[in-house]
């Protein structure tokens, strides 16, 4: 009963697809890991990703396990499918099918003792205590040397081994060389955070190369009836991705990363100008950018602005030739074709008008009441689309200040945008006419403004997660509001205050 | 229209090539029908092969890809004699081309003749070809006039322009690509595909935003260029640029675009050569280009060819190699089902041929001798490398 509910889980068939669940080791970074919401990440996942990628006929969920937890379910079939295992059939019974091997994993030793070169293992190095992870298997040579106690075998997880050959509990440690790199420079850093000495770090050294070995996807002694068909499929994918180099490459990738834990990422983000949120003349391109600058180094994150009209900014996003832009509503158009962060700043769109054109506020409660009214806006805007669907009388100008031009010399009643941006410009540009503008009670729009993220640029998604966190934290902790003060404005007119409280 | 003035044009020429050559095409029919029907056992099957050879310097791509086919059906003995190719190099000459058509169907023991690269040459020789009765495959050409004749001995394994154009458009509304710009030269093949691209863009939903045609061979394209650039035309908005010229022009095009701030994916349905468009540098970066191979399919015989390849020659073939691997597997295979080496015989399978198991998948040809349930692949150019989508 319990196989026949698990096998239900593991291969409940949605739509067309068959989802398959893969169990990975949760402790061998970089080839597999855990975090801390318990989602499993690394090389092989990433590999095992690309890998179902290609099967249509199959879906992919995978999952995180301790490897000798994971070995003992497979044992008692509770588990199907467990990532890469080495071909061990003597020892591991239960293991009835291998695929063909994904990876290939070299096995060093490193000692932190000073030692010859040339010597042979295991034989040359009885007497020491070596560590191991636990759960990776042991050479027959190893194992013999054990057993006759000629070594001793200190296991542990990947860290807790690296802390002890550091601190010289042990002498030796077999161990990946990727996975000791990449280690290793995460401890050092720590080390240098709290000024300790490094000095036990640098004694450390690979000494021989153990073992060279290919590792598989395992299954199960369960039967199930799409197991031929599922090996035969990730095989010729397999077969695929080795020809076309997209293992190495998946590789190269994560080693990139893990190898370079601390190397600063860069996002280029179109932006416009916007008032006084946003402008070139203001120190640091105003206080929106300020802000969004902010939520990214939040995250270990530079951003390198561009400044563009804002559909030419909105273009090459959508493009992909910038990965980001800032300010945007959200709109159904623009979703099909970008990721929408979290709210980042409410803001209202108002129709300003001249009051000698309009003794009391014109009537505006519907769209409808614009009919007879020349409205001008900013090429570019999400409001545009409403006014040409509606076919009221709309002109679509390159710049704010021509469409304020156009209001001012009465060639159009009204213009349509965010009333701060609008004053500022008129501020700067036509200071005479500051109090002859006013804007309407009745908001336009109300609406909030997001970064955009382009859906044409791979890493979109992981930059959309890290600015929502970094803008959250920055907001917790007070950078805004520290930001805000420094570019002397209120909260009340960066959210909006009329917009806020309703 | 237009079709009907080519179907003229060719008996015209066929007219005019009957009263000034020398050779009795029918007579060499009869003759070949009769030789090969009662050709013995221990005399191979003779496959004639014409390429522009000279123009692979490097690395005969195409040639290697007919080699290795024959080798594995001579080593697994698929056939019960020998294959035997011979390779003349029509040097983009269609004076050269004809020659060596001539020669192939004055000799009998030529069944099938795997020729040529280049539209013009094709379409002359074919005459040649139908009425001498020799079988001929193109493995390049896709122009969509090639077999509109209806000839009976005339057939390819390339799909035609009109599938690879329906299937862009296809892909363009995958990709998102709702709002399009359309460049294309007025010559006769590119005007057709961009019609029937439009066509289809438009029953995909898709909006054509500009449309634009140039003239043959024009080398400026400063006019459309700042009328599509966003930069300069501010009342542009557009997901991606379908164009439709000469390889040189779309390289040459697409360079320019990048002065002019366009940075908007460009696709086309021209087959490209791929490895020159990779050399271009980083402007191309971002271009969608259409391919009839796919090395990352997974389809075991794919990834055997490739394999085998490899070990043969070293290096990774490229699409010329799998179509004339492929060519020589299905006339192979034509030659296996009929049981003679009767090309009149012959012809009758592979106007048939169903389903046929090929390297690219399954696939059938019809009595015009055209492709059909071929896949059409995209690939993206990124970094100065393909990535190729998981589309269909």
């Amino acid at each position: 009963m319990i196989k026949k509910i698990f096998l239900i889980y593991l291969f409940s068939t949605y739509l067309f697809a068959t989802k398959v669940t893969i169990y990975s080791e949760c402790n061998y970074p970089p080839y597999s890991y855990c975090e801390d919401n318990n989602s499993v990440k690394g090389i092989s996942i990433d590999i095992y990703k690309a890998i179902f990628s290609k099967l249509k006929e199959y879906s992919l969920e995978v999952k995180g396990i301790d490897l000798e937890e994971g070995r003992k379910k497979m044992k008692n079939s509770e588990i199907l499918i467990l990532g890469t295992m080495s071909y061990r059939p003597k020892s591991r019974p239960f293991v009835v099918d291998y695929t063909e091997p994904f990876i290939y994993q070299e096995k060093s030793l490193f000692c932190n003792l000073d030692m010859p070169k040339d010597l042979i293992w295991p034989k040359d190095f009885f007497g020491l205590k070596i560590a191991k992870i636990k759960g990776h298997s042991l050479d027959t040579e190893f194992k013999k040397a054990i057993d006759n106690g000629q070594i001793k075998l200190i296991e542990g997880n990947l860290k807790s081994n690296i802390m002890n050959l550091i601190e010289k509990r042990v002498d030796c440690y077999i161990i990946s060389k990727i996975s000791m790199k990449g280690e290793l420079l995460k401890i050092t850093k720590e080390y240098e955070d709290n000024n300790k000495s490094l000095d036990n770090i640098k004694d450390i050294h690979k000494v021989k190369l153990i073992s060279k070995r290919p590792y598989y996807i395992g299954f199960s002694n369960f039967y199930f009836p799409q197991r031929e068909d599922l090996i035969k499929k990730i095989n010729l994918a397999i077969k695929v991705m080795y020809n076309s180099n997209e293992i190495d490459d998946i590789i190269d990738k994560n080693l990139k990363n893990y190898l370079n834990p601390y190397k600063v990422k860069t996002i280029n983000i179109a932006i416009f100008n916007w008032g006084k949120f946003i402008s070139k003349n203001i120190e640091e391109n105003g206080v929106l950018t300020n802000i969004i600058s902010m939520a990214f180094k939040n995250r270990g994150i530079k951003v390198k602005y561009q400044f563009h009209s804002p559909r030419y900014s909105y273009l090459l996003t959508k493009w992909g030739k910038t990965c980001a832009s800032i300010p945007w509503f959200k709109t159904e158009d623009r979703e099909q074709y970008m990721y929408f962060s979290n709210k980042i700043k409410p803001s209202s769109t108002s129709l300003l008008y001249m009051k000698y054109k309009f003794k009391k506020d014109f009537e505006y409660t519907k769209l409808d009441d614009l009919r007879d009214y020349k409205i001008g806006g900013l090429a570019g805007y999400s409001y545009e689309s409403i006014f040409y669907k509606e076919k009221l009388d709309y002109t679509s100008y390159r710049e704010l200040t021509d469409a304020i031009r156009a209001l001012i010399l009465g060639d159009i009643d009204i213009v349509v945008h965010n009333k701060y941006i609008v004053m500022d410009v008129i501020e700067k540009n036509f200071p005479k006419e500051i109090n002859r503008v006013k804007a309407h009670p009745n908001n336009f729009l109300e609406e909030n403004n997001y970064v955009i993220f382009s859906k044409k640029c791979s890493n979109s998604l992981e930059m959309l997660k890290e600015f929502n966190i970094g803008f959250k934290n920055i907001k917790n902790d007070g950078t805004i509001k520290k930001i805000l003060e420094k570019y002397d404005m209120s909260e009340e007119i960066f959210y909006d205050y009329k917009f806020k409280s309703k | 229209m237009k079709s009907s003035l080519t179907l003229i044009s060719l008996i015209i020429l066929y007219i005019i090539f009957i009263q000034f050559n020398s050779i009795n095409l029918a007579v060499c029919k009869e003759n070949k029908i009769e030789y090969l029907s009662n050709l013995g056992k221990d005399k191979p099957i003779k496959i004639g092969v014409v390429w522009s050879f000279e123009l692979e310097k490097k690395s005969n791509y195409f040639k290697d890809g007919i080699l290795l086919a024959v080798k594995e059906l001579n080593s697994n003995k698929f056939l019960d004699r020998k294959i035997e190719v011979i390779f003349r190099d029509d040097k983009n000459d269609i004076d050269e081309a004809q020659k060596i058509a001539n020669e192939f169907v004055q000799d009998r023991s030529v069944v099938a003749v795997i020729a040529h690269n280049n539209i013009d040459l094709a379409m002359q020789t074919s005459i040649t070809y139908e009425y001498g009765g020799t079988i001929m495959l193109s493995p390049a050409i896709s122009y969509i006039k090639f077999t509109s004749i209806n000839f009976d001995y005339i057939f390819r394994n390339i799909p035609t322009d009109m599938t690879i154009t329906q299937e862009l458009a296809s892909f363009a509304n995958f990709m998102n690509f709702k709002k399009i710009v359309v460049l294309s030269s007025n010559s006769l093949n590119s005007d057709s595909l961009t019609n029937i691209f439009i066509e289809n863009a438009v029953n995909n939903n898709l909006e054509i935003i500009y449309d634009y045609k140039f003239k043959n061979n024009q080398k400026d394209f400063i006019k459309i260029l700042t009328n599509i650039s966003p930069k300069i035309n501010h009342e542009m908005d557009y997901d991606a640029i379908f164009i439709m010229d000469n390889e040189e022009n779309i390289i040459n095009l697409i360079k320019n675009a990048r002065k002019y701030g366009i940075y908007a994916p460009f696709i086309t349905a021209t087959i490209l050569n791929h490895n020159r468009l990779l050399e271009e540098g980083e402007e191309l970066d971002g271009t969608i280009i259409t391919s009839v191979y796919n090395p990352f399919i997974l389809n075991q015989k794919m990834q055997l060819f490739i394999e085998n390849f490899q070990k043969e020659y070293n290096l990774s073939p490229n699409s010329w190699s799998a179509q004339g691997y492929d060519a020589i597997m299905l006339l192979a295979k034509s030659i296996k089902t009929s049981d003679t080496l009767d090309p009149s015989m012959i012809i009758q399978q592979l106007k048939y041929m169903r389903n046929f198991n090929s390297i690219f998948g399954k696939y059938s040809l019809n009595s015009k001798g055209d492709v059909i349930d071929r896949k059409i692949f995209f690939k993206i150019i990124k970094n100065k490398k393909f990535k190729y989508f998981n589309f269909n």
